[in-house]
């Protein structure tokens, strides 16, 4: 399995550093979540790591070679990255998108071959979408949409795939449904994911290994349940709050105290 | 035509890669029907089974000079020049994921025409006829040079380049007009002429001139055409899936920029074929710009052709500008496309 790690990573636009002398181990066949507060460079790192920003020094290695030095087309067999809100002509349908992700795999004298195929019929299947293959873009929900996105993403058949905050605009149901999906790629077909999440509650639910970025660096890292705690959330993303843990599934919720909303008399008032 | 054409183009299968092929065939066919048509229609008709014959290489009816001097050089220009236009412009507007995009926009044009402008205001005693496209395309290259300066930073972005292209097309334009304010009446005439866009009076050594400069971006595009089609998925998925999104976007644009100066700087500046030329083929060949880029080629060379037919044609011994026509029939037709596309 390929392993995906930074050092020494510095990002930034112009003259502006967001991500500060970084180093990061992606665990492999494992989901890891990126979190922190808006502007902290979360979605800058993700991009880096999928060589869509070049960095302003350090480097990033993949499977121990320097990214910089893999041709485009290696890097996109191994690892693959869905954009935050992607887009695409509106009158392409989920089979056309789905089948651009057979890009790298084939060359302009080699066709698409029978193996071409099979991914992409196997993608539309892992995101239930074999029977809207022939349907637009425009004419899907957005979650549907999405879906059709990752089968993209599947299809192009990486070890490592990177999403930027996949489960935007999408309503709880749907984005349960994208999450579901991508835990079980990484359990079914061993794929290292790795994706930026807004939502602490989700991103605690499905993450082996979450890390916590502040201020350019990373705050902490590790297992949701070890390092999800009051402070941590002060700290990272400004906020008082209460932890208390998912009945179903053990993980942390973040229960944040308001300004004017918190009503602890009304509460501890109640049997 | 349209009613042929699109029926076709709508019908709906389960594929639509499938039906690209046989349409793009029909597309061709039609070409030269019409290219036959054009042949045998003029102030003197030609049978068609003449044109036929004479095309095969006869030379020996009496209408032989007729056809192989004025009329079949002319049409040749014109299906060069639309088809330059129309690749262009389908590029263009694949490469910014715009359908408004062409080759006005990013100052081909705009370029030209300042150049043709001076020449017949100042240096036409001096410069022969002859050097005229050589001027066009000097005048294009230069604008195409300013505007990709202006818009390059670090990368070439499509959004950026295209707003600095209206900025700079709109500076040329006034450029054009202050320049013909301070020339002869008589010079203008000329430059006007020149700035409706015609194919008059183009002979077999223009066409043999603008052939390669429309013919050999052609290949490259064709060979690009599945990396195109999938840079429509935006430059984040398109890197993510290896393409080197910089090197095809330069190459993509270079060829624009061929295809669009060469077209201006024999035919003048033929608004509209740019833009409207690759809306049609796009509705009658669906989502594969390998198949997109001939039969752009051939509706914008049927457009500038239909209508320097017309314009020939139909009004007697008058000779009309082909701009002119392809604005006349353009425009109403593309605001049907766009109504019908709601």
């Amino acid at each position: 399995m390929l392993s995906l790690e930074s050092r020494a990573l510095t990002l930034g636009y112009d003259k502006n550093i967001v991500i500060k002398e970084l180093d990061l181990a992606i665990p492999t066949g494992k989901i890891t979540v990126l979190i922190g507060s808006n502007g902290c460079g979360k979605s800058t790192l993700l991009r880096a790591l999928a060589r869509l920003l070049k960095p302003v020094s350090g480097q990033i290695f993949l499977a121990g070679e320097t990214i910089s030095q893999i041709s485009g087309s290696e890097i996109a067999k191994r690892l693959s990255i869905l954009p935050q809100g992607p887009d695409a002509p509106e009158e392409m349908t989920v089979y056309q998108l789905v089948r651009q992700g057979r890009y790298p795999h084939q060359s302009w004298f080699q066709g698409w071959s029978a193996t071409d195929e099979k991914m992409v019929e196997r993608a539309l299947e892992a995101t239930e979408l074999t029977d809207l293959r022939h349907r637009p873009l425009q004419k899907l929900s957005g979650g549907q949409k999405q879906r059709a996105w990752i089968a993209l993403t599947l299809a192009q058949d990486t070890d490592i795939i990177l999403l930027d905050e996949p489960t935007t605009y999408l309503d709880l149901s749907h984005q349960i449904d994208i999450l579901e999906l991508l835990h079980e790629q990484n359990k079914n077909a061993n794929k290292t994911i790795v994706m930026v999440l807004h939502d602490l509650y989700l991103a605690c639910r499905y993450a082996d290994h979450l890390v916590t970025l502040k201020d350019g660096r990373i705050y902490d890292q590790g297992k949701p349940g070890d390092i999800v705690t009051e402070d941590m959330i002060r700290a990272v993303f400004d906020l008082e709050c209460r932890i208390i843990f998912d009945p179903l599934n053990g993980t942390p919720i973040c229960i944040p105290h308001g300004r004017s909303t918190s009503r602890p008399e009304e509460f501890h008032a109640c049997p | 035509m349209d009613n042929v054409f699109t029926s076709l183009g709508r019908h709906r299968t389960d594929n639509p890669d499938r039906t690209a092929l046989p349409v793009l065939v029909l597309i061709m066919l039609f070409t030269a029907l019409i290219a036959i048509v054009a042949t045998a229609a003029g102030p003197e008709d030609i049978p068609i089974l003449t044109v036929i014959h004479e095309l095969f290489g006869a030379n020996e009816s009496p209408h032989g000079f007729i056809i192989q001097s004025l009329r079949l050089p002319r049409i040749a220009m014109a299906l060069l020049v639309g088809a330059g236009l129309g690749v262009s412009g389908l590029i263009l507007q694949t490469l910014v994921r715009n359908p408004l995009a062409s080759p006005e926009i990013i100052g081909i044009t705009g370029g030209a025409s300042v150049a043709v402008v001076i020449y017949f205001g100042w240096l036409a005693p001096v410069i022969s006829v002859t050097w005229m496209p050589l001027i066009a395309s000097a005048g294009s290259a230069v604008a195409a040079i300013t505007i990709f300066l202006l818009a390059w930073s670090g990368t070439v972005e499509p959004a950026r380049l295209i707003l600095i292209g209206i900025g700079i097309s709109a500076t040329f334009g006034a450029l054009t007009t202050l320049l013909m304010v301070f020339s002869t009446e008589m010079t203008n005439l000329s430059a006007y002429i020149w700035l409706t866009g015609s194919v008059y009076g183009a002979d077999w050594t223009d066409v043999r001139h603008i052939l390669p400069w429309v013919l050999l971006p052609l290949p490259p595009l064709i060979f690009l055409g599945r990396t195109l089609n999938t840079l429509l998925l935006g430059h984040d998925v398109a890197t993510s899936l290896g393409i080197p999104v910089q090197i095809v976007r330069l190459i993509a644009l270079g060829a624009c920029v061929i295809l669009a100066s060469a077209a201006v700087a024999y035919a003048g500046a033929i608004g509209f074929v740019g833009l409207l030329a690759p809306h049609i083929a796009r509705r009658l060949v669906k989502n594969t710009i390998t198949l997109q880029i001939p039969a752009t080629a051939c509706i914008g060379g049927l457009l500038v052709l239909i209508a320097d037919t017309a314009g020939r044609t139909l009004f007697g011994s008058l000779d009309l500008p082909a701009g002119i026509f392809v604005s006349a029939i353009g425009t109403p037709f593309f605001i049907y496309l766009l109504y019908r596309q709601r």
